[in-house]
């Protein structure tokens, strides 16, 4: 019976009993249930805190009876050489060899209630309220490190220090004190006042916690600039919020009306809200008006701060979609609009849930948050697959406008997970009654698309069809996606060798495992997706991160081997790999003729995450391509997918 | 769809050979009208040298194939240029000799450049045709899956056969002994023309006959063994098939990279014969 469990790899074909459901638990069964028979103890009825990407592999695992979870479970006792599991329905006699316990530590929030001490929210991951001393609201009791929600031994240990000094009375500047002071420096006052200043001037941080302003300021980056400057451009692949601390901002984007003035944001206000949100790229191209002071905090520290401080959370989301929708119909303005964000009611969707069937009653109006959906309509034999919409964009205003026919014209199904915001029908009527410009653009919106989808059903048959399963597989999410002509393909499998030469002898692709749609084949091969799922749960923050130019990339120097980018991946097309270390010109001719140089055993180095990078630091772009003969491997843009798959299906 | 490997680059590489072509009909018209044509006038020497560098050209695909981080050009437009530039060899060496052979080194040179050319068209042919039936084949499944399933039924066979009378354990051995032999076929595969329903309906013959030796108690069972198997033999049969067809794919290469091996020695020797005598 163990709590530690250093190595999965050294037991192997033994019976086991993983006690604990959480993520270490099922991480670890995970890892030892190739070579060993596993089961697992649940006390809940099912795997509730699990991260997605965990969840989806051990109902894998269990669906293909490698595993055995008992739910509702617990261990009555253990006898020599077996476990007795007691089920709501009697006790089960397990065979186990080794019992592995994992039952986690959570933050004991019910003890510390009953002690007196608030949380910020009701939510799950809600931390205590604590003062810049980390007093909690009972005072005298002192909340730190991990039970603060800093999860670093480090800081830990320092806040023990802040704690006892401040008791004994003695002023202590807290360790970051002097970054924050050097940070601010163009600010007047101690850094007490200078923070003030700030949460005055920036109606978003006006209700954040002391704590929490500080974390989020010393992640943050002062820009100073002068006029003109541009701080972003329409379609850069950043996604950082900037507030303005001092001076003007323009926002202008491309499919601008002729006449109309760029938006403009003064002191106080904040941007980028959208690309923070949804992930997409920047909607429009934000230039200084004079110089200005603007404050930049990545999105990490910004999401991490609407966890934590649900104000924040609540004022950017009414932003957001106050702001989308002014991008939208740009004739209503922007009070009415704070309105109706006021009044829209958010929405979650798992993947492949439908928000609306083809033939219900409409009865709202949808802006797509983050994440993305697809149109199907009824075919002849099937679903045909019609469009796909991104994060930004709106469905649902059809059967609203309609006033004889208020019936949905499609399905709609939400193809990663998504979050929409949806209008009610009064709230749009009373939207429409109001501007009644918008209801004509609206109009001929809605126009367009009828006819676009007549069209597109009628082109249905096999386009379509590979349309709905490249769809699955992420083609639409990618913005570079790997796609293999198998008519052209001569198997020749140059493109792997390509790929494995030019990064250290790794390849990243792999064509035994792609997936073949007629004769299109979608190796494994990285998507570079618009909303990469990969970035959402990398530890360091930034070891697997995009560039600018689109690219999802690994960063080896600070990718410390977790795994997390690979099991979020829904294309499987992260691997971890064992590094090997870099041979040079001279090593490659040796091992040509059979001197490779002593070479240390690779499975005792760190694996680290290894995925295509559109060989980003090539300037002749993928290798893969380059390097094959017959022009069967083509890389694409979602924009261009559309005419190869209508060439090909000819 | 092979349009694409010829056409690369909005046929760029065929007008150019088209215009070479021209070009060298036009000049031999006007030196054969001038002098009688020979490798030894200045003519056939500069045919000569054009050729010489056509050859180096056209091997260097060898290598710029297996340079993967080269930034010249992509190796579909060297392959395109390939073909093109080795069709017009066919009529630069010829017009370099003057149209004149003889039963000697130089000649063979020649013949053995034309050996290369055919196969290369071959090739070419290969590569129009069979993918698009292995697509086809492996519509079914990948060889990869195919392999691993394969293993896994004969790990369950193994499984299943400890249990019951010796004929089980002799038929799973039978069964590994073909796996094994499937996958060291080799060259042998190519030539064998593989047809899945026969070799079904042989292997089913074949195990109804064995049924007669087994005891009625295990016949369900066996019924059962024999079921999976059939389905072994189905998918040893798609996989031999695409086996085939992936070797089909590769085979005209172990002709065309010899030949021309031996044709550059061929040249080798014709330079030298020629400086030094």
């Amino acid at each position: 019976m163990t709590y530690k469990m250093a190595d999965p790899f050294i037991y192997e074909d033994l019976d086991i009993m993983m006690v604990g459901a959480g993520d270490a638990a099922i991480e670890g069964v995970l890892a030892l249930c190739e070579r060993n028979r596993v089961s697992v103890v649940n006390r809940n009825s099912e795997f509730y805190r699990l991260k997605d990407a965990l969840d989806r592999q051990i109902n894998e695992k269990i669906k293909a009876r490698n595993v055995i979870a008992y739910h509702s479970a617990t261990i009555d006792r253990f006898e020599h050489g077996y476990t007795l599991v007691s089920l709501p329905d009697g006790v089960v006699k397990v065979k186990t060899d080794l019992v592995i316990i994992r039952i986690g530590a959570a933050l004991p929030r019910p003890f510390l209630e009953k002690c007196g001490v608030t949380f910020a929210s009701k939510d799950r991951s809600a931390l205590p309220v604590i003062s810049e001393h980390y007093e909690s609201s009972v005072p005298g009791l002192y909340v730190i490190g991990a039970a603060a929600g800093y999860n670093l031994i480090k800081q830990g240990m320092n806040h023990g220090y802040e704690v006892v000094e401040h008791i004994l009375g003695r002023q202590i500047e807290p360790a970051e004190e002097p970054l924050l002071r050097e940070k601010l420096k163009f600010l007047e006052g101690s850094t007490t006042e200078r923070l003030d200043y700030i949460a005055r001037t920036i109606p978003l941080l006006a209700e954040v916690q002391k704590q929490p302003l500080r974390e989020l300021l010393l992640q943050a980056t002062v820009h100073r600039v002068p006029p003109g400057h541009v701080v972003f451009r329409e379609n850069d692949f950043t996604d950082s919020l900037y507030m303005i601390l001092d001076g003007e901002v323009e926002i202008e984007f491309s499919l601008q009306l002729p006449g109309e003035r760029p938006l403009s944001l003064k002191r106080g206000a904040f941007f980028g809200e959208m690309s923070l949100l949804s992930g997409r790229r920047r909607s429009g191209t934000v230039t200084t008006v004079g110089s200005a002071t603007l404050l930049e905090v990545p999105r990490k520290a910004m999401l991490r701060l609407m966890a934590n401080e649900p104000p924040v959370k609540r004022f950017l989301d009414e932003t957001f979609i106050a702001r989308t929708i002014t991008h939208l119909f740009r004739d209503i303005d922007e009070d009415f609009a704070k309105e109706l964000a006021h009044r829209a009611e958010s929405k979650s969707f798992k993947k492949g849930e439908v928000i609306f069937k083809e033939g219900d009653v409409g009865d709202a109006f949808y802006l797509i948050r983050s994440g993305s959906v697809k149109l199907t309509k009824r075919g002849r034999a099937r679903e045909i697959v019609l469009k796909y919409f991104p994060a930004g964009q709106y469905f649902g205003e059809i059967a609203l406008l309609n006033p004889e026919d208020s019936r949905r014209t499609a399905t709609v199904i939400a193809t990663i997970r998504t979050e929409v915001v949806l209008l009610k029908k009064d709230d749009f009527d009373l939207m429409l009654g109001r501007f009644p410009e918008l209801k004509r653009t609206l109009r001929q919106t809605m126009e367009r698309r009828l006819v676009e989808n007549q069209a597109l059903q009628m082109l249905a048959s096999t386009a379509s069809g590979q349309l709905d399963e490249l769809l699955e597989e992420g083609v639409f999410q990618g913005t570079d996606v790997l796609l293999i002509d198998e008519s052209k393909c001569v198997r020749c499998e140059n493109c792997v060798n390509a790929c494995a030469a030019t990064h250290n002898g790794q390849t990243r692709l792999y064509l035994n495992e792609g997936v073949l749609f007629g004769n299109l084949k979608v190796p494994t091969s990285c998507r570079h997706c618009e909303n990469p799922l990969c970035l959402t749960d990398c530890p360091p923050g930034d070891a697997i991160l995009r560039d600018p130019r689109g690219e999802v990339y690994v960063d080896e120097a600070k990718c410390i081997g977790c795994g997390n980018c690979a099991a979020n991946c829904p294309y499987g097309v992260i691997f971890m790999m064992h590094q090997k270390p870099k041979t040079g010109a001279l090593g490659r001719l040796l091992g040509l003729i059979g001197l490779a140089a002593e070479e240390t055993n690779p499975d005792e180095q760190p694996t680290k995450a290894v995925k295509c990078d559109l060989c980003r630091n090539d300037s002749a772009g993928p290798a893969c391509v380059r390097s094959c003969p017959t022009g069967a491997a083509f890389r694409v843009s979602p924009a261009e997918y559309f005419e190869r798959i209508k060439a090909v299906g000819d | 769809m092979q349009g694409t490997l010829l056409t690369y680059g909005s046929k760029r590489y065929l007008w150019g050979g088209l215009i070479g072509a021209v070009a060298l009909f036009v000049s031999y018209f006007y030196y054969s009208r001038t002098m009688t044509p020979s490798g030894s006038t200045v003519w056939g020497l500069v045919y000569g040298w054009i050729g010489l560098i056509a050859i180096l050209v056209l091997m260097f695909l060898g290598i710029r194939k297996r340079w993967y981080s080269s930034h010249l050009g992509t190796l579909e437009g060297w392959t395109s240029a390939h073909v093109y530039l080795g069709l017009l060899t066919l009529l630069i060496i010829p017009m370099h000799a003057g149209f004149r052979f003889g039963w000697d080194v130089h000649t063979l040179a020649y013949v053995l450049l034309v050996v290369v050319v055919l196969s290369g068209i071959v090739g070419l042919l290969i590569y129009h045709t069979v993918p698009v039936i292995l697509t086809t084949h492996e519509s079914g499944m990948l060889p990869d899956k195919l392999e691993a399933e394969i293993n896994q039924i004969l790990k369950e066979m193994k499984h299943v056969a400890a249990a019951k009378p010796v004929v089980f354990q002799h038929l799973y051995q039978e069964e590994a002994r073909r796996c094994r032999e499937l996958k060291s076929q080799g060259w042998r595969i190519l030539f064998t023309r593989v047809d899945p329903a026969a070799i079904l309906a042989q292997r089913m013959r074949d195990l109804h006959n064995l049924l007669a030796d087994i005891p009625a108690t295990d016949q369900e069972g066996f019924s059962k063994f024999a079921g999976v198997v059939l389905q072994k033999t189905e998918l040893e049969a798609y996989l031999a098939g695409q086996m085939r067809l992936k070797n089909g794919l590769q085979s005209w290469l172990y002709v065309h990279v010899p030949v021309s091996i031996a044709m550059v020695a061929a040249v080798g020797i014709h330079l030298l014969v020629v400086l030094y005598y």
